[in-house]
């Protein structure tokens, strides 16, 4: 259930977007990766998630290689991940988008629902059953029937998360799950990644601007800048890291907390 | 808000209805030129129901559906002649074939989007036609008359009225088949294909997979169509097959409601019947038919039956987000 980056470098064109990353995250923890605009946060994120390959360097998940797997195997290596712009299926139901996160565990061939046999049924019922479930826990019980664009933002954020969810992998990828809520909605977000981690026992990576919700919710911090890994180590310490300061702020203010 | 539940409800009811009123229909209607267009609108809906598969459901656009519809029946047709096979295994074999070409289509439809795919679509109806008039076994331009009517145990399929019932109940079965594809495993993969292809990967999805099977889908039953054409008419050639009618099938899916199952064979009821129908106006049905084309367009651009409401959506997301700012909180804070 380990996650490592191994030495990854990513260059586009002749712009190196990252360089020799390497990290490793533990099982049930909940782990940041920071950095100012343009420190290549996405562009490892899109690695680990499968959409782009790594230049150099390698992704391990339990001791099996990753980097060179298409995206859509990722959910196989219990990997799912939601989007910094909210990817949802728009046209779809609440619950259909849920059921489709189920795609990896349900058996039917469309044969079957042509001739409505009873594993189809069974299988239909208990996905169905299963979605309202999870989205009753999550407060989206009452709006299951409705076309998933007509959610508000907030809420289109939690259905994407428990998209990934019910998909039972162990390891979450959050690209920015912060982006355009606000203060009572990112408050709600910390607790709902808490119960996640604390409940369900998964292991959460999410990239992330806003700090209150990083400092907050990530037990593990590594900072980027450049496509450098800068830093590494609790958020305490990341606070009072004189390079992560110098990144984000400038040397002056590096210099003033450091004196 | 519980739009979907209502469509869905309102389809159970409905249903039964419109079978039975077909069923009724020959024995109110005396002449056999309505049976006739009749038929042509039961072919059209097949047509636009397969391509609603790929379009509608799949996200994938194509404008070169009449080549699925010349393979089914140059193959029928061929098979009958030549081997001197039954309609109904012909029919198996050519949809067979429809599939096979769907996929071997399909396959650059992985790499190609929106109007690439477009040209690429076009291109193989034209390529299809070109080749029914310049092969030997397909008599090019002279197109392949005699073909024989379907039979089964003695009885023949030669009136009207029998081709009525047969070509009705291959585009109901290709409804079943579209409506139930939508609530299985295999139909929500396609339309998560369509919704966002990099969330439905994500997912575990293999995006590759369900678009080239949409096509062979489609593919399947347009040859099928085709099909039963050529033992309709017992004559085929090459003219039948223009991209006209490509374009002529994906304006009924459109005008119907794009990813509905009843909108394209509503949209055959009104663009094969409609002009049958005013024929006492000449040129000037077309007109109105393009007007009203274009006012559906505008007023309604999911189509007749559509679900997708675009313009009660746009307003409805601007309107949380006012309700948002009214009370006080900054949606543009983290960005």
């Amino acid at each position: 259930m380990s996650l490592k980056i191994n030495d990854v470098s990513k260059v586009f064109g002749g712009v190196v977007a990252l360089s020799d990353v390497s990290f490793s995250v533990e099982p049930r923890s909940i782990f940041g990766l920071i950095g100012p605009n343009g420190a290549g946060k996405t562009t490892l994120f899109n690695i680990i998630a499968g959409v782009f390959k790594p230049t150099r360097g390698s992704i391990m998940m339990d001791g099996r290689h990753l980097e060179n797997e298409p995206n859509y195997l990722r959910i196989d290596r219990s990997i799912a991940r939601t989007f910094q712009n909210i990817r949802l299926f728009p046209n779809l139901t609440v619950l259909q988008n849920i059921v489709v996160g189920m795609h990896n565990k349900l058996r039917c061939a469309m044969i079957e629902s042509l001739f409505r046999t009873s594993r189809w049924r069974a299988e239909e019922a208990s996905a169905r059953e299963r979605a309202s479930e999870l989205l009753d826990t999550f407060g989206l019980g009452d709006r299951k029937d409705d076309i998933a664009r007509s959610l508000p933002y907030g809420e289109q954020r939690i259905l994407e998360i428990t998209r990934a969810l019910v998909t039972d992998s162990n390891v979450l990828l959050l690209d920015e799950p912060a982006a355009g809520l606000n203060n009572v909605e990112s408050a709600r977000l910390v607790d709902f990644i808490r119960m996640i981690r604390n409940k369900m026992g998964r292991t959460i990576l999410l990239v992330e601007h806003d700090m209150n919700v990083v400092m907050k919710v990530c037990e593990h911090l590594v900072v980027l800048d450049h496509g450098v890994k800068i830093a590494e180590g609790e958020p305490c310490e990341i606070q009072k890291n004189k390079q992560v300061i110098e990144a984000y702020l400038g040397r002056k203010f590096a210099d003033e907390a450091g004196s | 808000m519980t739009r979907a539940h209502g469509f869905a409800s309102a389809a159970r009811f409905r249903a039964p209805v419109f079978v039975l009123l077909l069923a009724a229909a020959p024995f109110f209607i005396g002449n056999d030129y309505m049976l006739h267009v009749l038929v042509l609108i039961a072919l059209y809906s097949i047509l636009a129901e397969s391509l609603n598969v790929i379009v509608g459901f799949t996200g994938q656009f194509s404008l070169g559906h009449a080549g699925f519809w010349a393979i089914g029946a140059y193959v029928s047709a061929l098979l009958m002649i030549r081997l001197g096979m039954s309609f109904w295994s012909a029919a198996v074999v050519s949809m067979a074939a429809g599939y096979v070409m769907g996929v071997l289509l399909g396959l650059p439809a992985m790499r190609l989007k929106g109007d690439y795919l477009c040209i690429v679509t076009l291109g193989f109806g034209e390529i299809v036609r070109i080749f029914a008039t310049n092969l030997e076994v397909t008599r090019g331009p002279m197109g392949i008359p005699g073909i024989p009517m379907p039979e089964i145990g003695g009885f023949s399929f030669d009136s009207e009225r029998s081709m009525y019932y047969l070509c009705w109940a291959s585009a109901l079965a290709t409804m079943y088949v579209a409506a139930k594809m939508r609530h299985s495993r295999f139909g929500r993969a396609l339309m998560s294909v369509r919704d966002d292809e990099l969330a439905a990967a994500s997912l575990g999805v293999n995006m590759t997979y369900y678009k080239v099977h949409a096509f062979g889908l489609g593919g399947m039953f347009a040859a099928l169509a085709g099909a039963l054409y050529a033992s309709w008419t017992t004559f085929i050639s090459p003219d039948v097959f223009q991209f006209s009618d490509s374009a002529n099938i994906f304006c009924m899916m459109i005008l119907g409601g794009l990813g509905t199952i009843a909108g394209p064979v509503l949209g055959a009821f009104l663009l094969a019947g409609l002009p049958e129908v005013l024929r006492q106006f000449a040129e000037f049905r077309l007109i109105a038919l393009g007007l009203l084309m274009i006012i559906l367009m505008i007023y309604r651009p999911g189509g007749i039956l559509g679900s997708y409401d675009t313009v009660g959506a746009v307003k409805k997301v601007r309107r949380r987000k006012i309700d948002r700012e009214v009370q006080g909180t900054n949606v543009t804070q983290n960005k």
